[in-house]
């Protein structure tokens, strides 16, 4: 298994660093960018399309989008909230392109993530992620426990009460914690 | 399994099933060269520098300059209000030029030609022009001075500029706040400045805001927008080191509600009869916060430590954070009944009631360390506490429950209600607490009631319940487990 880059890991000053890197044509700036975010960056597109190969053109698209805006890029000290908002933004597109809804037929995600190779509980909890979970709790839980983004971040992001996503993710974390403990998915 | 461990399994688990994409994003992404212009490279100051010699050389060739004459730039002043001017002086503090940086500073020099003029009657005639256009008063009486000059000169150019500043605007009975600062033109204010059409002044000051600041507090785009008066009330609660900017005079904060406004509406929004008399350590700042200037008032009052942020516009109440007064004890753990005592004692709740108080509880391990979660209900208000093992107390919060003096439901009243509700429709008539599975049941304040929301599972379906406390009725829904 690949090393997890998930809850609190996720380096604010580094990950700028990387985006600047980028900007100065810093060899090996990109890969550091990539191997801090490919995680956070999948999850949450996967949130939005419920595809794994939509999520996959968004992810790839996410880092062109970064590379191109990386020398006008200004740090306000929160580069994830700025990345997931270009990752929003694609995704829309790509819902729009395809003119299919969050609802698509989860059938079909299932079919593709269990194509993959990953371990079986692991395809189990990323299923119950996106499928148990409503769509602002799998959001906020993605943000946070993958992203790294603080809980006061999100709201502003989501535009919901900060009250609000603290509660949704507390209620999320509860029916993950059921589905890990052998539940449902 | 804790909540971090759930958070670790589930970044895991999606890192379990990424895609790796990274050769065709670096094939669509070619190496660059440097494009910013913060970063200048060795090579780069080299060529700057041998540029500028030549320049110069070539200046004093032809006499249109003489390096160290009076035609020489040796010092400049900078004065932000929100005009932004720029003083340019020879090294016998003669103005060589005055310059605007925005627009309100072209309109506040206007005409005026300074050339030649001393500093001081520089600075007289620019801070006299921006009170007259009211840029200056007294609900805003402040100006950032910086001073970009060798050092033995830095601190006598300030003392002039400030000396003046504090005479005009004690003409018009104001009380002055210089705010100055010794000017490094570093790369990241000047790009800042660029960027946002800001003097390099102001860029700097934003700078050392943002570095003496918690991380994510502000935003640049925030305090750019700020006038300096708004920067320097902020300025106020923050420890900047003072070899890095001094302050003289205090910020007016005439536009906003006042400390005292602040202060009272704090005291009121915890009870309408508590004055100031009963607490200590009360202090209060002004503070920025989500894009409003905020009043963060503190004090402690019967045991607790209270931060209220008031909206410093119009007094509202925006956040209110209570917690112990205490410092951490002994490492010694307390058991679950002490901890459930300490509870009660913090509700001030008498010995005599204390079996009637039905508590819940929820115990989680965060770090090592066992935190449990309280609430009930006593006399017409609702508990809800966090407190670890140590009897820190984390979170504590009341609020009271509308028109209900009566104690707080025990899990069982409330499954006992839902399902009472629930039978009388015939499909669920056969219901029964010992089949109805998976509860959970939250208090929540929702549509200005108490109410409990509870979910349950029950043959085939689930069940989405709100029960109100203060009249019993309960609503449901009830939708196909699938």
């Amino acid at each position: 298994m690949s090393s997890v880059k998930g809850y609190a890991k996720l380096n604010s000053r580094k990950i700028d660093n990387a985006i600047y890197g980028i900007a100065y044509g810093e060899e090996g700036a990109l890969r550091d960018l990539y191997d801090m975010t490919d995680v956070a960056i999948y999850a949450y597109a996967l949130t939005f399309t419920k595809n794994v190969y939509d999520a996959q053109d968004v992810m790839q698209d996410t880092y062109i989008k970064v590379y191109d805006a990386a020398p006008s890029y200004v740090s306000q000290g929160k580069p994830m909230s700025w990345i997931m908002r270009i990752v929003k933004n694609l995704c829309y597109d790509k819902l729009r392109q395809n003119e299919r809804n969050v609802n698509a037929d989860d059938s079909i995600l299932e079919r593709q993530l269990f194509a993959t190779d990953a371990d079986v509980t692991d395809k189990l909890v990323v299923l119950g992620c996106l499928q148990t979970l409503d769509s602002d709790e799998c959001k906020i839980i993605v943000m946070h426990a993958v992203g790294g983004i603080k809980h006061r971040e999100i709201a502003a992001e989501l535009d919901i009460p900060l009250n609000t996503v603290l509660s949704k993710y507390r209620r999320a974390l509860k029916k993950m914690q059921y589905v890990l403990e052998g539940g449902q998915s | 399994m804790t909540n971090k461990q759930t958070e670790n399994k589930i970044a895991e688990s999606f890192s379990a099933v990424k895609p790796d994409v990274y050769n065709e994003v670096a094939s669509q992404c070619p190496e660059r060269t440097a494009v910013r212009t913060q970063k200048t490279t060795a090579w780069g100051w080299k060529i700057a520098t041998f540029a500028l010699a030549l320049i110069l050389v070539v200046a004093v060739i032809f006499g249109g300059v003489t390096l160290g004459g009076t035609n020489a730039i040796a010092a400049s002043v900078t004065l932000d209000v929100n005009p932004s001017v720029a003083i340019r002086l020879n090294k016998n503090r003669r103005v060589i030029s005055v310059d605007a940086l925005n627009l309100d500073g072209k309109k506040i020099i206007g005409n005026m030609d300074f050339k030649g003029a001393q500093l001081e009657v520089a600075v007289n005639a620019l801070i006299g022009s921006m009170l007259r256009s009211n840029k200056l008063s007294a609900d805003a009486n402040s100006v950032l001075v910086s001073v970009d000059a060798n050092q033995s000169e830095y601190d006598q150019l300030v003392n002039i500029v400030s000396q003046e500043i504090n005479i005009i605007l004690q003409e018009s009975q104001i009380e002055a706040s210089v705010v100055s600062q010794w000017l490094r033109e570093t790369d990241d204010a000047s790009a800042l400045a660029a960027e946002y059409g800001i003097s390099v002044g102001k860029a700097q000051l934003i700078n050392k805001i943002l570095q003496s600041s918690v991380q994510g507090k502000y935003t640049v785009e925030q305090l750019v927008s700020l006038k300096i008066n708004e920067l320097n009330l902020i300025l106020d609660g923050l420890d900047v080191p003072q070899n890095e900017l001094s302050q003289s005079g205090t910020a007016s904060d005439g536009s906003y509600i006042g400390k005292d406004a602040a202060i009272a509406a704090a005291l009121k929004s915890i009870s309408d009869d508590l004055t100031e008399n009963e607490l200590q350590r009360l202090s209060c700042k002004m503070d920025f916060d989500d894009g409003f200037m905020i009043y963060e008032v503190e004090f402690v009052y019967n045991g607790w430590r209270y931060e209220i942020e008031v909206n410093a516009l119009d007094g509202t109440i925006v956040g209110m954070e209570r917690d112990t007064d205490d410092v951490r004890p002994q490492q010694s753990t307390l058991s679950r009944d002490q901890i459930e005592e300490k509870a009660l004692d913090l509700a001030d709740v008498p010995q005599a009631d204390r079996d009637s108080v039905n508590m819940t509880v929820e115990v989680d391990v965060d770090h090592g360390v066992t935190e449990y979660e309280l609430k009930f209900a006593y006399n017409g208000k609702y508990f809800e506490m966090e407190i670890d093992q140590y009897g820190i107390v984390l979170s504590a919060s009341q609020r009271d429950i509308g028109g209900t003096t009566q104690s707080d439901l025990s899990y069982d009243q409330i499954k006992q209600k839902v399902l009472e509700a629930v039978a009388k429709d015939s499909r669920f008539a056969s219901v029964t607490l010992s089949s109805a599975r998976e509860w959970e049941i939250e208090r929540e304040y929702k549509y200005g009631k108490q109410v409990y929301e509870v979910e349950f599972k029950w043959n085939g379906y689930e069940f989405d319940c709100v029960l109100d406390i203060s009249t019993g009725n309960v609503t449901f829904k009830a939708e196909i487990d699938d």
